[in-house]
């Protein structure tokens, strides 16, 4: 699929839906895990919030801020015109007014992200808009374009590159945060352009955490989520690593993991609801005596698209429906709490083929051990 | 000035008390107390969230990492703080903060309603928020209905934020070192250029000198083209650029130091007359000078050129805790320079081709004039700060 395709898709739906002009809102914030209509519907990241304003008849405009971010957003994707302003909302009057009637009506979608104060003056100007299209919008085309998913190839070879660099330098002695920042600086040289890089170590960690000062220490289970975005895609691989020698039962229990987390990868292919993969992770844990552990607090979902623009299919969750479609891109990650060894993680970006499951990373998760 | 946000933070954050004591977070906790009674507000909200927590850092230290964070203050009493993240994660989220109740957010409405249920047997809650401008609209109707059946809420963001403009001679200190990391960032930048590096080069060289140096985060923009504006580092091209502008941002201990460089090999006539306006706009910079005062000094010496687009809004802002805190000094405000504020004095110039020059200098107005923290490119000065903190 290309860009192209996926605007033309956007456009059907609005024609089904009666929408003669949509709003797309960014707040410039983009995480790997939430959606952005704006980078989905003009490949552009913005700095500060911006707009697309995109008709049925296929002319759009991408509105941005601040104003010297012009030329960045004049070079993307967008495929109508770009007005670069430090005065948002001006601007998007100015540019509403001369819209006139629209056949059907107007929607605005992620006004949830953006300020309270600018969407509440989105609201005043534009009254009537239909403020449920967010979910339409994602499902009228789920898929990556072909570019989106080299971006995601480049940015899986990162991330693994990234947990290499890891072994270099977490050791005893070193903390948390100065390896996490490490490994971004090391990501960014080789061109990631962000990371959600969670990073945390103790003999017994209750979750995932972003890194504190806390020194590694030997015996520490360290966890990670590296996260590298390459030209505005997310990718995440998750890794558990053992600070000197696993012990049985470490090594017992993280092999169950990861039979749960291909449990799920192999379920995969074209035409099933998300929730099965879910239900196949949880099985192997459930299995194995930790269905409790398969539900909150302890479990929300077991992997998530991956944006920055659409984060379709959504959660790796029981409750996730969606039907999974050929190009799409999620991670797995049943990353799981035991109560013998603590949070656990392993999970991989994947991308759905044909008939299954392509793995994103060329090296899959086992349990790494840093020699002390 | 915007620049690019980062998903995640990654730097040393924990809440050090070496650095900034509980005593100082105990004497801007009584000050918004103070400032809160005379609102009439009985209880306090205080929002941040990863991109823009200046309010909640102040009084709280916490740094929210994982999406928005609150504080919520009473006129007597512990302040707790409702963090984003499973319970699993509030053992990090700890690590951040003095405060020592520090709780999932849960959902927002329904963890405020039960706080704001606890509070209305003493009478209608009247809700003051601070940071509620920046809040994002969804936990904003969030907040707004949660407190709906038990009073309203008062945004007094300007009567707080003016608590945060005189700095105490401990964020002086902080401030201090996170210029000291600029100029190391800085000079870092210079290096690589005059090694020939590549734009994309160089910015990374700079960032991590800075981390080197101490700095919990690293922004800069730079240019991608001979004299082109500062723009995110994105993609692979790594191509030598001349001039090269750039925005520079380090934060020590949750201060922000910032400033624009331009760095080139010769000095064109765009940099002449933006370090021209900026030196003059030096010269004015004192207690009640205003937003106008400083734009007059600016422009008796940037013409024939252009102001930068850069730098077309405002002179400068107050800057500490934020990145861009008041006052703002626009070009079309009165804003005035207090004594004990911290500011970025910034000038651009736009003359023809790539002939474009970015400058700015970080200053603190004392009680006749202004000291500069933060010297940029050809301004006097530009090595004193090189002594660091610890």
């Amino acid at each position: 699929m290309d860009f192209d395709a996926r605007i033309e898709a956007m456009l059907r739906r609005m024609a089904s839906d009666e929408i003669g002009l949509l709003i797309a809102c960014s707040s410039g914030f983009q995480m790997p895990d939430r959606p952005d209509p704006v980078v989905h519907l003009s490949g552009y990241r913005s700095l500060g919030e911006s707009f697309v304003l995109l008709r049925r008849d296929g002319t759009s405009k991408l509105i941005v801020s601040p104003a010297y971010d012009a030329e960045r957003a004049s070079a993307g994707r967008s495929p109508g015109a770009v007005i670069a302003t430090n005065d948002l909302i001006g601007a998007l009057s100015r540019e509403l007014a001369n819209v006139g009637k629209i056949p059907g009506c107007a929607a605005i979608v992620g006004i949830d992200a953006i300020p309270h104060f600018l969407a509440e003056r989105l609201l005043a100007i534009s009254e009537d808009a239909m403020l449920s299209f967010d979910d339409a919008f994602y499902n009228a085309n789920g898929r990556k374009t072909a570019a989106e998913i080299g971006k995601a190839r480049r940015a899986a070879e990162i991330a693994e590159r990234g947990l290499e660099r890891l072994h270099d330098v977490a050791r005893p002695g070193v903390r948390e945060c100065d390896v996490a920042v490490e490994l971004n600086s090391y990501m960014r040289s080789l061109g990631a352009d962000d990371n959600f890089l969670m990073l945390c170590s103790s003999p017994h960690n209750p979750a995932v955490m972003p890194s504190s000062n806390r020194k590694i220490e030997s015996g520490d289970i360290l966890i990670t989520e590296l996260t590298p975005s390459y030209e505005g895609q997310f990718v995440q691989i998750c890794r558990t690593v053992v600070v000197g020698p696993p012990s049985a039962l470490l090594q017992e229990k993280y092999d169950l993991v990861l039979r749960a987390m291909w449990a799920g990868i192999e379920t995969i292919r074209p035409g099933i609801p998300m929730s099965r993969v879910c239900a196949a992770i949880d099985e192997v844990l459930a299995a194995a005596g930790y269905a409790e552990y398969c539900r909150p607090p302890h479990m929300r979902r077991r992997g998530h698209g991956l944006g920055c623009g659409s984060v379709a299919p959504g959660d790796v969750a029981a409750n996730n429906d969606t039907v999974l479609e050929e190009d799409m891109i999620f991670v797995v990650h049943p990353n799981q709490y035991l109560p013998e060894t603590g949070y656990l993680m392993c999970g991989e970006p994947v991308r759905v083929t044909a008939t299954g499951a392509e793995t994103l990373s060329a090296r899959t998760a086992d349990l790494a051990i840093i020699n002390t | 000035m915007r620049m690019r946000n980062t998903a995640l933070l990654t730097g040393p954050y924990d809440w050090d008390a070496a650095l900034l004591p509980l005593a100082e977070f105990e004497a801007r906790l009584a000050a918004v107390r103070r400032a809160l009674a005379e609102t009439g507000a009985t209880a306090l909200l205080v929002h941040g969230h990863s991109m823009e927590h200046g309010a909640l850092a102040y009084v709280t230290g916490f740094v929210p990492k994982l999406g928005p964070a609150f504080a919520l203050v009473q006129r007597e009493g512990p302040v707790r703080i409702f963090a984003s993240g499973g319970p699993g994660m509030m053992r990090s989220a700890k690590l951040l903060t003095w405060v020592e109740d520090v709780r999932p957010l849960g959902n927002l409405r329904n963890t405020l309603s039960e706080c704001f249920g606890d509070m209305v047997r003493d009478g209608r809650v009247a809700l003051g928020l601070w940071g509620g401008r920046t809040m994002a609209q969804r936990p904003y109707v969030a907040v707004a209905s949660a407190i709906q059946s038990f009073g309203g809420i008062i945004e007094i963001d300007d009567k707080l934020d003016a608590l945060r403009r005189s700095k105490s001679p401990r964020e002086m200190e902080l401030l201090r070192e996170a210029c000291r990391i600029l100029s190391v960032a800085c000079d870092a930048l210079e290096r690589a250029i005059a090694e020939d590096s590549g734009a994309r080069s160089a910015a990374l060289a700079a960032e991590r000198a800075a981390f080197a140096a101490g700095a919990q985060d690293v922004r800069i923009l730079a240019s991608a083209r001979d004299g082109g504006p500062p723009l995110p580092i994105d993609g692979s091209s790594d191509i030598r650029v001349a001039p090269l502008l750039a925005c520079l941002a380090v934060r020590f201990s949750g201060y922000w130091a910032a400033g624009l460089a331009t760095v080139s090999g010769t000095q064109g006539g765009a940099l002449a007359r933006a370090e021209a306006a900026l030196a003059g706009m030096l010269r004015e910079a004192r207690p009640g000078a205003t937003s106008s005062d400083l734009l007059r000094a600016e422009e008796r010496h940037l013409p024939p050129y252009k102001f930068h687009p850069l730098v077309e809004n405002a002179v400068g802002n107050g800057i500490g805790l934020s990145f861009e805190e008041s006052p703002n000094l626009g070009r079309e405000e009165e804003a005035r320079l207090e004594e004990g504020g911290v500011y970025t004095l910034h000038s651009g110039a736009m003359g023809k081709g790539s002939d474009s020059a970015v400058v700015s200098a970080m200053i603190a107005v004392s009680g006749t004039g202004s000291e500069v923290l933060w010297p940029a490119a050809g301004q006097p000065g530009k090595k004193e700060n090189s002594k660091g903190l610890r």
